[in-house]
């Protein structure tokens, strides 16, 4: 059932998708054709289950196709309608997932959509076509697989007879799938048998009929066959090179994902060691080979990192896909008019963030409804069309994807939230009025202010939008919004794409460690004592040709105030393109390291670009200089 | 020798054959054997195949065959069904 | 008594190829040859056979044919068909008189599956 629910998701999609295809352009012969696919794979899978409903649907809505299709008489709502059944399967796809049925009324929606059909003289229900059953049951295991399915069950004699059934099966072209059983249950109170046969070898194979039953022709008597087809294709509408797809249990991903952090944690040390080797006495040699095989170590943990980081990317399309219908939805529940268009599914993410997006992205997309959407009649006045536009795009930009919910609503006024935030305690009124327009507008995310000031049915779920900045914050990312009271409001999300390796470097400071991220290190050095000059704000002292400022790091992080050592050591690191230098206790060593985004109690924190895993076991704090000099 | 006995573990060289079956079982049932190693095998004849999912050893090693490597060692460490009693 | 095994093939080579895959799964077992069906007959009444490997194609009476006479005779004998091309029309008619099939030209591997389990079945022992 629950590779029912996934599959059954994919094909409502794309029926969907080509749906509105053929809204633009009733003659896009491909969106028909991948439209009808999707829904007669999908009527064919509702046997499966028992959701006749469902089923009964589905059919009227291939007809109603059809009928589109050859030309007959068809009115302007056919592909509302049409859209509308669809949406109804979807929503009974909702109820499967939470239920685990279908609700009440399905049973005589159904039976109405299928009389309607009758009634118009539709085409008679056709009998359903049912692949050549197998006589046997096939193992759970070969699910999803496709192919020729065997079941060879030598004769108990056979070895006698100088078969052996291993090698016959081995010799079959192209097995994707074996299973090996007993014939007669293992019976321990017998002397075991060697000699008398007594295997049930099943297997699956992806070569041609023909060629399989070719390999068994010396024991076809005792083979059986049976063509296997998976239960649901999941093909992309308008074809395109197919790409090798399997599905993969997520569970087994993040371990992988896991493995793949630890393997770079675990590798660590090993320069350490290497150099440790080198400068023993006669380990110059040893310590040489160390670090060569080091270093080939440390390239294919790398590759590891980033193949399995890729692994993990999934294509947003499927998110994205569940939202025009819940769109559409609401609006209607508001009594407004909106559509909303998807742009960029194709972007790929990790496939943890796909999970976290959804509750946060739909939020957005109510808020752009509920308060930003107006009436028809208030958009009329304004001049803008009676239908609200909602756009939801995502992009990539480097190592991070930009996801938008654009609408061209009446916007966020500033003056309205700043008032809101002073009425709710949130600001005083002088700190209110001392921020800018822009900071005002960044008030929505701020707790206390996200419920709004008429209280819908839809608002009152207490999701708001400070969830939502946390909810970004907690991927490693952050969420702003911009808006032009009138015109519309967009929200922004920028998230990175995948896991990071990132090289960093461990400094202490006192008894605490703490990384840098080295892409911001310029250098490091020790100034002696003489070179620092204390000045207005703190000190500062001059390299080369420049004058540096100098902070604590200590300070900053907030551990503490100490004074200059004789020799300071400090890190110099370009923060908003300017050098700044760093005062630390020790430096400690170099990383590689997989970067971990802040969650829970700390997502909030400034300063952390997130935390890593050392080898250890302890947890370290990479800083975002940028945030702690800010 | 294609059926060896080293220590606890036996281990299953080269190809095996319908008689090395005999000796298979004779070891797996009286030599205290702990585990059998099949990193060596080439190939494996159907009893012996047989014995092993019969006597249920534990099995390790990864043989270089890909037949024997993604296809029969798999099915063989699939959880065996529990020996019936008395039927 | 030692096993003896009757190689049939009208061609002398393929009789030597034969002997020599068997001599090297099983040395202790004796030899005997014969170039037609009737020569076979002929060596089967004189003394004591204990499996034959008979070529399919000969002229006079084929190898099945052979094989299917033995098979009436000795209900248990050990029996396989040699042959190149193997059709299924043959597949059934071996089957029926329960023959194994050896792939021409014959090698140790070849041959392996069925002197093993023939040796099997010809163990004092019965099973």
């Amino acid at each position: 059932m629950a590779q029912f629910l996934v599959e059954g998701r994919e094909l409502v999609a794309e029926a969907a998708r080509g749906l509105s295809a053929l809204a633009l352009r009733r003659d896009d012969a491909a969106a028909m054709e991948a439209c009808f696919r999707a829904l007669h794979t999908l009527k064919g899978s509702t046997g499966l289950f028992d959701l006749e409903a469902m089923g009964q649907l589905l059919h009227a809505a291939e007809d109603r196709l059809a009928a589109l299709r050859d030309g007959q008489a068809s009115t302007p709502g056919d592909i509302d309608a049409l859209i509308e059944m669809v949406d109804q399967v979807d929503r009974w796809f909702d109820a499967l997932e939470r239920d685990g049925r279908l609700p009440a009324d399905a049973g005589s929606i159904g039976q109405a959509a299928a009389h309607r059909i009758r009634d118009a003289g539709g085409a008679p229900v056709m009998a359903e076509e049912q692949p050549a059953q197998p006589s046997w049951r096939i193992p759970p295991d070969f699910d999803g697989l496709s192919g020729i399915a065997i079941r060879y069950v030598p004769r108990p004699d056979c070895y006698y007879f100088g078969d052996d059934p291993i090698a016959i099966t081995a010799a079959i072209p192209q097995v994707t799938a074996l299973r090996l059983s007993a014939r007669v249950p293992w019976d321990s109170s017998e002397p075991y048998d060697p000699f008398t046969c007594n295997l049930v070898i099943e297997a699956v194979s992806a070569a041609g009929r023909a060629e399989v039953e070719a390999g068994f022709r010396l024991v076809a008597d005792q083979v059986a066959f049976a063509e296997l087809v998976p239960a649901a294709q999941a093909g992309s509408a308008g074809g395109g090179p197919a790409r090798r797809t399997l599905r993969v249990d997520a569970a087994r991903l993040d371990r992988l994902a896991d493995l793949a952090d630890d393997l770079v944690i675990a590798k660590g040390g090993l320069a350490e060691l290497a150099a440790q080797a080198e400068s023993l006495p006669g380990g110059h040699a040893l310590g040489q080979a160390l670090r060569l095989r080091q270093a080939r170590l440390d390239r294919l943990a790398g590759d590891l990192h980033a193949t399995v980081g890729r692994v993990r990317l999934v294509p947003l399309a499927p998110l994205f896909a569940r939202f025009p219908r819940l769109v559409r939805d609401i609006a209607r529940s508001l009594g407004k008019k909106a559509e909303l268009v998807v742009e960029g599914g194709d972007v790929e993410v990790d496939k943890a963030l796909v999970d976290a997006l959804s509750d946060p992205l739909l939020h957005v997309l109510r808020n752009a409804l509920d308060h930003g959407m107006e009436e028809a009649s208030t958009r009329r006045r304004a001049g803008k069309a009676e239908a609200g536009s909602i756009r939801l795009a995502a992009r990539v930009e480097g190592d991070q994807v930009v996801i938008e919910v654009a609408d061209d609503g009446a916007g966020i006024d500033a003056a309205t939230i700043r008032a809101l935030a002073v009425k709710r305690g949130v600001l005083t009124q002088e700190d209110a009025a001392r921020l800018d327009d822009v900071a005002a507008i960044d008030l929505i995310f701020a707790p206390g202010l996200s419920t709004a000031a008429a209280v819908t049915t839809l608002s009152g779920r207490g999701v708001g939008m400070d969830v939502v900045r946390s909810a970004a914050a907690s991927l490693g990312g952050r969420v702003t919004v911009t808006s032009a009271a009138g015109r519309g409001t967009q929200v922004q999300f920028r998230l990175p794409v995948a896991m990071t390796l990132i090289q960093i470097l461990v400094v202490a400071c006192g008894e605490e460690r703490y990384g840098l991220p080295l892409d911001a290190v310029v250098e490091t050095a020790r100034l002696a004592p003489g070179r620092v000059v204390p000045i207005r704000a703190g000190w500062a002292f001059q390299l080369r040709d420049q004058v540096l400022p100098l902070v604590g790091l200590g300070e900053l992080v907030g551990t503490r105030r100490a004074a200059l050592a004789e020799s300071q050591r400090v890190v110099i690191a370009k923060v908003r393109g300017e050098p700044i230098a760093f005062a630390v206790d020790a430096f400690v060593d170099r990383l590689d390291i997989a970067l971990r985004p802040m969650n829970g109690l700390l997502a909030h924190a400034p300063g952390m670009l997130g935390t890593t895993l050392l080898a250890d076991g302890s947890v370290l704090m990479i800083l975002d200089l940028a945030e702690l000099v800010a | 020798m294609t059926v060896r006995l080293d220590g606890a573990v036996l281990r299953l060289e080269g190809s095996c054959h319908l008689e090395d079956a005999e000796s298979l079982t004779a070891l797996l049932q009286t030599s205290g054997v702990s585990l059998v190693d099949l990193s060596a095998c080439q190939s494996l004849h159907g009893a012996v195949v047989q014995a092993l999912l019969a006597l249920g050893p534990r099995v390790e090693g990864i043989p270089a065959s890909p037949f024997l490597r993604d296809l029969l060692l798999p099915a063989l460490l699939v959880k065996r069904q529990a020996k019936p009693s008395n039927l | 008594m030692d096993t003896t095994v009757l190689i049939v093939d009208d061609s002398k080579l393929a009789r030597i190829v034969v002997g020599k895959a068997i001599a090297a799964l099983q040395p202790e077992w004796v030899r005997i040859e014969a170039s037609n069906a009737d020569e076979a007959v002929a060596a089967v009444n004189a003394q004591s056979v204990n499996l034959a490997i008979i070529d399919f194609n000969m002229p006079g009476r084929d190898g099945l044919a052979l094989a299917e006479e033995l098979r009436a005779r000795f209900p248990a004998m050990p029996l396989a068909v040699a042959t190149a091309n193997v059709q299924d029309e043959i597949v059934a008619r071996a089957r029926a008189a329960n023959a194994s099939f050896i792939a021409k030209p014959v090698t140790e591997e070849g041959i392996r599956g069925f002197i093993s389990g023939a040796a099997l079945r010809l163990r004092p022992a019965a099973r």
